[in-house]
C-alpha cells in the first residue's frame, strides 16, 4: 500500500473507531465483542483500502463489513452450545447500563438479528433508508419493513418488561 | 416520528475508553498484508520456475508442480506440545490409562497454529477426550476465532467467567452442560480460551461429544492445563 493510502487509513481508523464500536455494541450488546468486531473490520478494510477509497466514501462499506463480522461471529459453533434439558439458562449480565437507556438496550438485544440491524442503523445511527439498504444489501422497502417489524418487537418487549417490573 | 424512534435516536450509551490503538492495529494489518503478499509471491515464483522448465527443458515430461500443501508447525514443536498436553492431562487425572495424544492434520494450516487431541480412560474407567489448540501471535486472523469476549446475547453457555491471569493474560471460562433424559445425570464441564498479552492464544474444549459417561474438566483442571506455558508457538 502506498504511504498516502496508509496514512489515509490510519486517519479513518482513528476517526471512526468509536462510532463503529458504538454500532457494534448496539448490535451485539457486549463491549469486548464490539471491540473485537471493530478490529476485525478495520483489518479487513486495510486489505482492500486502496480499491474501496477509489470508489468513494467508505463509511457504508465499513458498516457492511462490521455487520458481516457480527453475523459470522454469532453463527460460530463455539457460541451455539446446545442444551438438552429444555431449560433456558440465565443470560450473562452483559447489558448493565442503567438509567433511561438501560431497559431499551436490554430489549434491543432480544430483537432478532436482521430486525435489530435495521433498527440500529436506521434509528440509533440515524442513517437514511437508502444507506441502510446499501449496508444490508437489500431494497429500501425491505429496510422499512424490517425496521418496522423491529420496532414492533422492541415495543412488545418493552411493554412486557414494564409489566413484569410493575 | 414515534416516541420509540426518538428514544432510539437519543439512546445514551456510556462508552468505555477504546481498548486498542488504531495505529497499532494498522501496523498489524500492514504486516498481515505483507505476509500474504510474500506467500503469493513465493507461490508465483514456484509456478514461474515450473513453467520455465516446461517451456525450455529438452525432456518433454516435466512433472507439474503440485499445489503447495498447508504448512504446519515444525515437527519438533508438534512433538513438544503433544508431550506437554499428555503430561498436563496426566497431571489433572491421576491414574488415567490408555492415554493417546495426536495432532489434528485438518487444523495444520499455518506454522502458527496447531490442534492436539488427548484421549484417555480415567481411573474410574470413563473415557475422556479434549482438544487443545495453540495459536501463535502470528496466526493469520482468518484462522483465529474471536472469543475474547465473555458473553453476547446469542451465547447460551451456562456461564462465562473472565479471569485475569499474571502477565496480563485473560482466561475466559465457558461452562457447558448437558442434563440427560430424566434429569438423573448432570454433566457439567468447562471450555476455555486463554488470551496472552503478546497476542497468542490457547483454547481447550471437550471433544468427547455427547458421550453421557465421559470425563468432564472441572474449572480448576481446565485452568491448570490451559495456562501451562508450554502451550506456545513462536
Amino acid at each position: 500500500m502506498r504511504a498516502a493510502d496508509d496514512a489515509d487509513f490510519r486517519e479513518f481508523a482513528r476517526a471512526r473507531a468509536f462510532a463503529l464500536r458504538r454500532t457494534a455494541y448496539l448490535l451485539c450488546g457486549d463491549w469486548h465483542l464490539a471491540e473485537d468486531l471493530v478490529q476485525l473490520t478495520l483489518i479487513k478494510l486495510y486489505r482492500v483500502w486502496p480499491k474501496i477509497t477509489r470508489r468513494g466514501p467508505v463509511d457504508n462499506y465499513a458498516r457492511q463489513v462490521l455487520l458481516r463480522c457480527w453475523l459470522d461471529e454469532s453463527r460460530r459453533p463455539w457460541r451455539r452450545r446446545e442444551r438438552r434439558d429444555g431449560v433456558v439458562p440465565d443470560r450473562p449480565a452483559v447489558l448493565t447500563e442503567t438509567g433511561i437507556s438501560g431497559p431499551l438496550l436490554r430489549a434491543l438485544a432480544e430483537v432478532p438479528p436482521k430486525q435489530r440491524a435495521a433498527v440500529v442503523l436506521r434509528y440509533c445511527a440515524d442513517l437514511p433508508a437508502a444507506a441502510v439498504a446499501d449496508v444490508l444489501r437489500c431494497s429500501e422497502g425491505t429496510v422499512r419493513s424490517q425496521a418496522a417489524r423491529g420496532l414492533e418487537t422492541l415495543r412488545g418487549l418493552l411493554e412486557h418488561s414494564a409489566e413484569r417490573s410493575a | 416520528m414515534t416516541d420509540l424512534e426518538t428514544r432510539l435516536r437519543e439512546v445514551a450509551v456510556p462508552e468505555p475508553p477504546l481498548g486498542f490503538d488504531p495505529d497499532a492495529l494498522a501496523d498489524r494489518a500492514a504486516r498481515d498484508v505483507r505476509r500474504r503478499r510474500a506467500g503469493i509471491t513465493g507461490t508465483l515464483a514456484v509456478a514461474s520456475a515450473a513453467a520455465a522448465v516446461a517451456v525450455f527443458a529438452p525432456d518433454p515430461a516435466p512433472v507439474p508442480p503440485a499445489a503447495s500443501p498447508p504448512s504446519p508447525p515444525p515437527l519438533a514443536e508438534q512433538a513438544r506440545i503433544r508431550q506437554a498436553l499428555g503430561d498436563a492431562v496426566a497431571g489433572v487425572f491421576p491414574g488415567l490409562r490408555h492415554l493417546s495424544v495426536g495432532t489434528s492434520s485438518a487444523d495444520a494450516v499455518s506454522p502458527a497454529r496447531m490442534s492436539v487431541t488427548a484421549e484417555f480412560v480415567d481411573a474410574a474407567g470413563r473415557p475422556g477426550s479434549f482438544q487443545l489448540t495453540v495459536y501463535g501471535r502470528d496466526a493469520p486472523d482468518d484462522h483465529v476465532p474471536v472469543v475474547r469476549s465473555c458473553a453476547e446475547p446469542a451465547s447460551i453457555a451456562l456461564r462465562c467467567d473472565r479471569i485475569p491471569q499474571p502477565g496480563g493474560a485473560v482466561l475466559l471460562v465457558f461452562e457447558s452442560g448437558v442434563v440427560t433424559t430424566g434429569g438423573l445425570t448432570k454433566l457439567r464441564g468447562f471450555d476455555g480460551a486463554l488470551h496472552r498479552a503478546d497476542g497468542s492464544m490457547v483454547t481447550l474444549a471437550d471433544a468427547a461429544g455427547d458421550a453421557a459417561d465421559s470425563v468432564q474438566l472441572s474449572e480448576e483442571q481446565l485452568e491448570r492445563v490451559i495456562t501451562d506455558p508450554a502451550f506456545a508457538l513462536p
